[in-house]
């Protein structure tokens, strides 16, 4: 299977500086970050607030230029490549925004708002946009009528509908879904989850899945990598990391999640303090202060990515034996 | 009256563009002493609202426009202004789902804590200082002795979610309210406060009146649970009831559309449709429009809050006859 996107070793330092201008600190928000997401496939990304989830999804955009690192869209390095030619291949690499509220123009009609894709990447005539949008509308499940209002006229699913659309009109292989459901209510997430999945079957779209909600990662991804202070803890196909967790972040998670069944009640493991700040990072592997399992060698070694079995990796120096 | 607080046939109108939002349409329910009551529902199900009416904070264009609230055998529905202020921060007390935009950024978070007792209990202020230590670390604030004087921008969301805990706790309410308290917060950090308000509500012989959308922390937190959509109580049920035998066709499907952890599907259920607008509310059943079992009886006429087993109640008219 070809890769879409292959990352190797990003790295992002954001700079902060004080008000005479002078640079004090440094955050390293993504870290040595590497992935592939194969063709018509999901790649979930799950991590705490700060964990450089979205810094990633950005980083491949290239909304964010990257410290250092690769990344290559089927075998082409988007940060090598001029600003005429991204600007060609933008329409690859789409993005569908965590706040429908906020991602839509409100002074654009939906019609408005789903042609300017198509005349800028020339997807189609000009004499086609209305097609189009009417094709592009059936696809997310609204109705063709819609085309004429304006976003405020719609609730925030049907608003993450026409986000979709927005993203699938220029026919992208990549599209980043940067907490999709996360602003909506239950009832409409899985409306959204489904169609995003249902469109993938369609249209063969790789997808980046960044989300906090462990349940909606498992139920949309195929490969799952947990981050944790800008660097990917594990890795590993979705029942490798669910069934088989090997590090002890990944455990947590899973065993804070909240389970809606109260007749489970289960020995919660308790986790030490917050996620600490990424400006003054521990020593060592970074979850060591919080980690239940630390020893000596996690203050001062950080642990690689170590190879568990076929596609399964964790950065733990303790799950290697086993 | 039964119990702690019982509320009878609540309304809180919103009155917006000579249009009545009917944003609790005659809510009735009681919480007993020492009770964990939540209620979930999702955006615009008037869970808020209620809760907001019992601290009788509804300001204009919003009015209780009837009913009951009885708290402690007092009507505080029909309390003037300054009895209620005795009452709240007092008896009831509040905590939001936003640690960061409810507290003070310009005092030092001790000060905001002691400041309940001052004005409640009237507390010498050297008094109130140590009794704010001590409730800096009743929920379990580290070096509390170094951190009162700390303005909030200085701590953690989880942390500034325990510092609203602390100044929600300081009277010893009867009563603690609250609304979404970890819908800002990160999964570990979230059992983390979820944990907490349930020893503090065990070790203060508190009840609680939980406001949440995750079936997950109703399960393992509530007693007694109450479904709310479009302003009306759809299902009132204990908690092991609701789960293992809900009723009506919303619950069922709320319960059906969330992704398991434990578990993966290959199609979500989803609920079809949107929440119906607040202000365009008919005769008719409220969730018809969504509901799969419609019958020709819900688009004319609303059902009744029945009881059908001790302490089940369903409004749907699928449990009407028997």
């Amino acid at each position: 299977m070809n890769n879409i996107i292959e990352v190797r070793n990003l790295v992002k330092q954001f700079e902060l500086t004080s008000k005479l201008g002078l640079q004090t600190h440094c955050v390293k928000a993504v870290n040595g970050v590497s992935f592939d997401v194969p063709e018509g496939e999901t790649l979930g990304l799950v991590g705490e607030s700060g964990c450089g989830k979205t810094t990633t999804g950005k980083l491949i955009l290239r909304l964010v230029k990257p410290t250092s690192g690769e990344i290559y869209l089927e075998g082409k390095d988007i940060n090598k490549i001029s600003k005429k030619e991204m600007r060609r291949i933008r329409k690859d690499i789409q993005v569908v925004f965590q706040n429908p509220y906020a991602a839509l123009d409100p002074k654009m009609t939906v019609a408005d708002i789903l042609s300017e894709p198509l005349s800028i990447h020339r997807i189609v005539f000009k004499y086609d946009y209305d097609k189009e949008v009417k094709r592009l509308l059936n696809l997310v499940g609204l109705s063709e009528k819609d085309a004429k209002k304006f976003p405020h006229e719609f609730s925030g699913g049907q608003r993450q509908r026409i986000g979709i659309a927005r993203a699938i009109a220029t026919r992208p292989k990549f599209i980043i879904c940067d907490e999709p459901v996360s602003a909506l209510d239950v009832s409409v997430q899985s409306q959204i989850l489904n169609l995003l999945n249902d469109l993938q079957k369609e249209l063969k779209v790789s997808y980046l899945f960044i989300a906090h909600g462990l349940n909606v990662i498992r139920h949309m991804s195929d490969k799952v990598g947990v981050m944790y202070l800008g660097k990917i803890v594990e890795i590993g196909r979705v029942e490798d990391i669910f069934n088989n967790p090997m590090h002890p972040y990944t455990k947590v998670l899973l065993n804070s999640a909240p389970i809606p069944d109260p007749t489970i009640i289960r020995e919660r493991q308790a986790i030490k303090g917050e996620v600490p700040s990424p400006i003054t990072p521990p020593s060592g592997c970074s979850f060591h202060p919080r980690c239940n399992i630390a020893m000596e060698i996690c203050k001062n070694k950080s642990p690689e990515l170590i190879k568990i079995n076929e596609g399964h990796k964790a950065a733990c120096h303790f799950c290697s034996a086993e | 009256m039964k119990g702690l607080l019982e509320i009878k046939d609540l309304k809180t109108y919103f009155y917006l563009d000579k249009q009545a939002v009917k944003a609790v349409d005659g809510v009735s329910f009681h919480i007993n002493r020492n009770e964990t009551l939540a209620i979930v529902g999702e955006s615009g199900s008037g869970k808020s609202v209620t809760a907001l009416s019992i601290m009788r904070l509804i300001e204009t264009p919003g009015k209780i426009i009837s009913g009951e609230i009885h708290f402690n055998n007092v009507n505080i529905a029909k309390l003037s202004s300054k009895q209620m202020t005795m009452l709240r921060g007092n008896r009831i007390s509040m905590i939001y789902q936003d640690p960061m935009q409810s507290l003070n950024p310009a005092i030092s978070v001790g000060e905001q804590i002691r400041e309940a007792l001052i004005i409640h209990k009237a507390v010498p202020r050297k008094e109130s200082k140590k009794r704010a230590l001590e409730l800096m670390s009743l929920v379990s604030i580290p070096e509390a002795q170094h951190r009162y004087k700390d303005i909030q921008s200085k701590f953690s969301g989880g942390m500034r979610q325990r510092i609203m805990t602390a100044m929600a706790i300081a009277c010893n309410p009867d009563l603690l309210i609250a609304d979404e308290p970890t819908t800002a917060l990160d999964v570990t950090i979230q059992s983390e406060i979820m944990d907490l308000l349930k020893s503090l509500k065990q070790q203060l012989s508190m009840s609680m009146l939980l406001i949440t959308h995750d079936l997950g922390i109703v399960a393992e937190n509530a007693d007694r649970v109450i479904i709310m959509y479009c302003g009306k109580i759809m299902e009132e049920a204990n908690v092991r009831d609701l789960f293992e035998r809900p009723k009506h066709p919303y619950t069922i499907g709320l319960m059906k559309c969330i992704p398991r952890i434990q578990d993966n599907v290959d199609v979500l259920y989803s609920i079809p449709g949107y929440i119906p607008n607040a202000s365009q509310y008919s005769e008719a059943c409220r969730f018809h429009e969504r509901c799969e079992k419609a019958m020709d009886i819900c688009r004319q006429k609303e059902p009744e809050l029945i009881e059908i087993e001790e302490g089940h109640k369903v409004r749907c008219w699928l449990y009407c006859n028997k």
